[in-house]
């Protein structure tokens, strides 16, 4: 990979020079404009819970979560912007709560060092080829030429749940680099290597490839391999095409996927690699909506390791206001029929209204005897109403019945403050309240 | 020998990368007309000769040229001229109207020229680039973006994609939550075009209140899911600490463990099928785990 990236490194200054050469030969150079917003989504959320043993306890939650959410964008001449999101976290009424830690999902300084280049440092997503994660360290995205991608990343994984406190380097070292090639209109090809540690041990490293290809109009399919070079196997294979030649087309869409079970290396777990049987996974769906809002919407879901299948089939009517629908599960892993529907009302051009109720019978194990079969009933509504630009208010219902408890009752209330400036360097749009 | 496969992989593919980086710009798609931009400009004709009605338009219909637009300067009725501007290829790349240049992907609501062009006085080279084969390019979202920095919650997107409609393409269908991460993960940078990573957090943000990842009942068919790898959950939730939270703490034995032969052999043909789940609960980390006690240390 290292052999891939020099190689294309060399490449670079005469590309650059002349594919800077086009574009200042046409384009005015337009200096990306400053702007800042900050957005804070505040939900607190009370719901009592009544087990139907009448043994213990009911429950009183008071869940509150506190988002914050911002950007400085285009300082130093746009060269420079910075990016925050994360979020405080409580249940007044029950501390033993394990859903409601604070986190930091992004937090981090973007440096543009041309228009082809950009680094970023500190807490952010990292989702390219290989790799999948949240990363505190340096991400280096490079575009040399108008059509060559080349990306590189170096830190540590970011804790699960996502804690303000970043992850000990030396114990979850992530590096990785991937690379995406525009070769022809209807072709792209990417290779990647991530490499990641966890524990201070060897997680995996990987290598990767990837084509996104578009062979007939309106068909567009992304094929995917990961090989991973410790275990020396395949780890991963994906097909996923998408196929609608026209805005009136139904949209139809494939995946396969045939992945070795997540088993990290160096743990205990380890030793049952090879007896372990690949998972192969296959999905199918269809959507044709006309004009009107009227359509109809199917999809298969299939998953077969070994002898072991599961099959999940499911159709709705699309209608102006919502839809209508119904699935059913059968397979080793249990059963299940539902029906769902969901409404989407806006009255007016501030306010909407949407509810929707799912009504399920099922069973965790397959031919389950009928005392094992049980209902699951799901209501919900919701109103949002734009008090004034960038200011939200959110208030929903909830009633869950459910195997457990007699008694699920929820409320929340929301509100969304935007606040922001410069939106548009044009004038347009200038963005929520408080200009 | 795997490896040097994967290797040998890379380097056959870096000839690739090498003449990517030497060669032309990506061609603009086939329209089936000749591109002659860059012709008419030498000539000193303004765009707006040919597309009359740009400079007022709030619109995208009606803004390319037709036939009888070409007849002001050239002979269209002789047939030897045809080939001066039809290739005679089927088109591929944009239809009659610029509306619908997106090939039903997306579509847009409508576009202001005017106000780009006579409030702010932008040239058309400022959006529309020439592509250096005698075409002019259309404006990518980051391209928009360099003056409409758009951030998430505010209106800039439905200055074009309009005002109560989501500018969703369609391949954000029904499944789009389960094929989303390879789409992603091949160029995020496509993503960011639309999105900015706040916007992950909407749905990945871990409390499931608004909008929702899982359906409200899930906590009690979530096993369906799991044991059928219809999702990977540890993608999001950190074992075995997420899933003790609920089974150590209420003492709740997923159903499977009821079955009269579980320990003696149905666990093992499970765990075959499934190990992921076994760990969700049973790693214990830097200790032995539960199933040490017969299958070793």
């Amino acid at each position: 990979m290292l052999l891939l990236l020099g190689g294309s490194l060399l490449v670079i200054p005469s590309a650059q020079a002349r594919a800077e050469g086009q574009a200042d030969s046409g384009n005015r150079d337009l200096t990306r404009a400053q702007s800042w917003y900050f957005r804070t989504r505040t939900t607190a959320y009370a719901y009592t819970t009544a087990p139907k043993d009448a043994v213990t306890d009911k429950t009183d939650h008071f869940e509150f979560y506190q988002y914050l959410d911002g950007a400085l964008s285009g300082l130093a001449q746009g060269k420079l912007d910075l990016r925050l999101s994360g979020r405080f976290a409580d249940d007044f009424a029950f501390k033993a709560n394990p859903t409601t830690p604070n986190r930091l999902y992004s937090l981090y300084l973007q440096y543009h060092t041309s228009r082809r280049g950009s680094l970023r440092l500190g807490r952010l997503f990292v989702q390219e080829g290989v790799a999948n994660y949240t990363m505190d360290g340096l991400y280096l995205a490079l575009k040399p030429t108008p059509r060559l991608k080349l990306r590189a990343w170096g830190g540590a994984r970011s804790p699960y749940n996502m804690e303000w406190e970043a992850s000990n380097l030396s114990d979850e070292t992530a590096l990785g680099a991937h690379a995406i090639a525009l070769l022809t209109p209807w072709m792209n090809l990417g290779v990647g290597w991530s490499y990641l540690e966890h524990n201070g041990a060897r997680a995996y490293q990987k290598v990767g490839a990837e084509a996104a290809l578009r062979p007939a109009r309106g068909l567009r399919t992304i094929l995917r391999a990961h090989y991973e070079t410790e275990s020396e196997q395949w780890d991963q294979a994906e097909l996923l095409a998408w196929y609608k030649p026209t805005p009136r087309w139904p949209m139809l869409n494939v995946q396969y996927l045939d992945r070795r079970q997540s088993v990290e290396k160096n743990t205990y777990w380890e030793r049952f690699l090879p007896s372990l049987d690949r998972v192969r996974l296959a999905r199918a769906s269809a959507r044709y909506q006309n004009a009107e809002q009227w359509g109809v919407e199917m999809e298969y879901f299939g998953s077969f390791v070994d002898e072991f299948a599961q099959t999940r089939l499911g159709g709705a009517v699309l209608f102006p206001y919502g839809r209508l629908g119904y699935s059913v599960r059968l397979g080793d892993a249990g059963e299940e029929n539902r029906w769902y529907g969901d409404l989407r009302w806006r009255p007016l051009n501030w306010w909407s209204l949407s509810g929707g109720a799912m009504l399920s019978t099922y069973a965790l194990l397959k031919d389950a005897p009928e005392d094992l079969e049980r209902d699951l009933v799901t209501l919900y509504a919701r109103s949002v109403t734009r008090l004034r630009d960038g200011l939200n208010l959110h208030l929903e219902f909830q009633s869950l019945d459910n195997p457990q408890y007699s008694k699920d009752l929820r409320f929340l209330v929301g509100i969304d403050l935007a606040m922001g400036r410069g939106a548009s360097s044009t004038g347009l749009g200038t963005g929520g309240w408080l200009q | 020998m795997k490896q040097l496969f994967a290797i040998g992989l890379c380097v056959l593919i870096l000839p690739i990368f090498v003449a990517l980086a030497l060669g032309d710009s990506p061609a603009t798609p086939n329209t089936g007309i000749r591109q002659v931009h860059d012709i008419h400009a030498e000539n000193g004709i303004e765009c707006e000769t040919c597309h009359e009605k740009v400079p007022d338009a709030t619109g995208l219909t009606g803004l390319l040229p037709t036939m009888d637009t070409c007849a002001n300067c050239h002979d269209v009725e002789d047939e030897d001229n045809c080939k001066m501007c039809h290739l005679g290829e089927e088109p591929t790349g944009y239809p009659k109207e610029a509306a619908d240049m997106s090939s039903g992907m997306t579509e847009l609501a409508h576009f202001p020229h005017q106000s780009h062009i006579q409030k702010q006085e932008l040239n058309c080279n400022d959006c529309h680039a020439p592509d250096g084969k005698g075409g002019q390019t259309f404006p990518q979202h980051p391209q928009c973006r360099s003056c409409h920095a758009t951030a998430a919650g505010f209106t800039d997107c439905s200055m074009c994609h309009g005002a109560n409609e989501a500018p969703v393409p369609a391949s954000h269908g029904p499944q789009w939550m389960s094929e989303h991460a390879l789409d992603a993960t091949f160029d995020q940078s496509k993503c960011e075009s639309c999105h900015t990573q706040t916007d992950c957090q909407d749905c990945h943000n871990g409390d499931n209140v608004r909008p929702r990842v899982h359906d409200l009942n899930f906590r009690f068919s979530h096993a369906l899911e799991a044991r059928s790898n219809e999702m990977l959950c540890q993608t999001c939730h950190e074992d075995p600490v997420f899933c003790s939270s609920c089974h150590a703490a209420e003492q709740v034995l997923p159903e499977n463990h009821s079955r009269a032969d579980w320990v003696t052999s149905r666990h093992g043909v499970e765990a075959s099928f499934n190990l992921e789940s076994c760990i969700a609960c049973h790693d214990a980390g830097e200790q032995d785990p539960t199933c040490a006690r017969c299958h070793g240390r």
